[in-house]
């Protein structure tokens, strides 16, 4: 065993599980030419607790892009959120992720 | 939040909310208007059909009852200028919202028809300067909430 202070190379185990959070599902919201891009900015932020600055980028990546991924999670999760954009009045949908 | 509409806007403000609650308590699935505000959640038929089984009526009742609270809110005040509470001022962002979706996907509405002066001439005259006219009323209210809520946030 070694006695010196000096830093010791630590041999971390090596990771072969993928630790990355399961997220499966994603909400995908659409662009439609009627609603006002200041109402689906607040409906990010409402829903989904995103802050002003998250919530304007995404709705201009719907805008521009035509859609954007807006949440992600379980199936469960996933639906709740699509249902609650729905009763918003946003177009949503569900893909599973790749 | 204190909304100010005149007798005409505020009939017709009711009217249209009456004509959006009678179009969804309808529901009639091969209706564009349906399609476009109950949409189909997933690509496969099987499971939008599944999930529609799911969460449409809760959908639909949701729906119904922010234009009902709408119409209520309208109907409680003699007066033109109304006091909302926070929770009549969201059901009147989805309402109005809704009514935008059920105007505009019935002329199919485009971005640029949106974003070009309306042509008095245009048979679709009647119903783009509703559409920007509610439009207008929900860009006023969201603009007074964010302002109440910094407001708050600097006090």
């Amino acid at each position: 065993m070694s006695t010196t202070l000096s830093p010791q190379k630590v041999h971390e185990p090596e990771v072969t599980e993928d630790v990355r959070p399961d997220h499966p599902w994603l909400v995908v919201v659409w662009n439609d030419p009627i609603n006002l891009m200041s109402y689906v900015t607040w409906v990010f932020q409402k829903l989904f607790g995103y802050s002003l600055e998250k919530a304007t980028r995404l709705m201009l990546e719907v805008h521009h892009q035509g859609r954007s991924i807006v949440s992600s999670g379980s199936r469960e999760k996933a639906e709740l959120d699509c249902f609650r954009l729905h009763a918003h009045g946003l177009w949503a949908t569900l893909t599973k992720s790749e | 939040m204190r909304v100010a509409l005149d007798r005409h806007e505020s009939a017709l403000l009711r009217d249209v909310a009456e004509q959006t609650r009678a179009l969804f308590e309808e529901q009639d699935d091969r209706d564009p208007v349906i399609q476009r505000v109950f949409p189909d959640a997933y690509e496969s038929q099987e499971d939008a059909r599944a999930f529609k089984e799911l969460t449409e009526s809760e959908l639909r009742s949701s729906k119904v009852a922010a234009l009902e609270s709408l119409i209520e809110t309208l109907d409680r005040s003699n007066s033109v200028k109304l006091a909302l509470t926070s929770d009549e001022v969201e059901a009147w962002l989805t309402a109005l919202t809704d009514m935008r979706l059920a105007l505009g996907t019935r002329i199919d509405v485009t971005e640029e028809m949106m974003n070009k002066d309306v042509d008095p001439e245009d048979p679709d005259a009647g119903t783009l300067y509703l559409l920007h006219w509610l439009g207008w009323l929900q860009e006023s209210m969201l603009e007074a909430m964010t302002q109440t809520q910094s407001r708050r946030r600097f006090m």
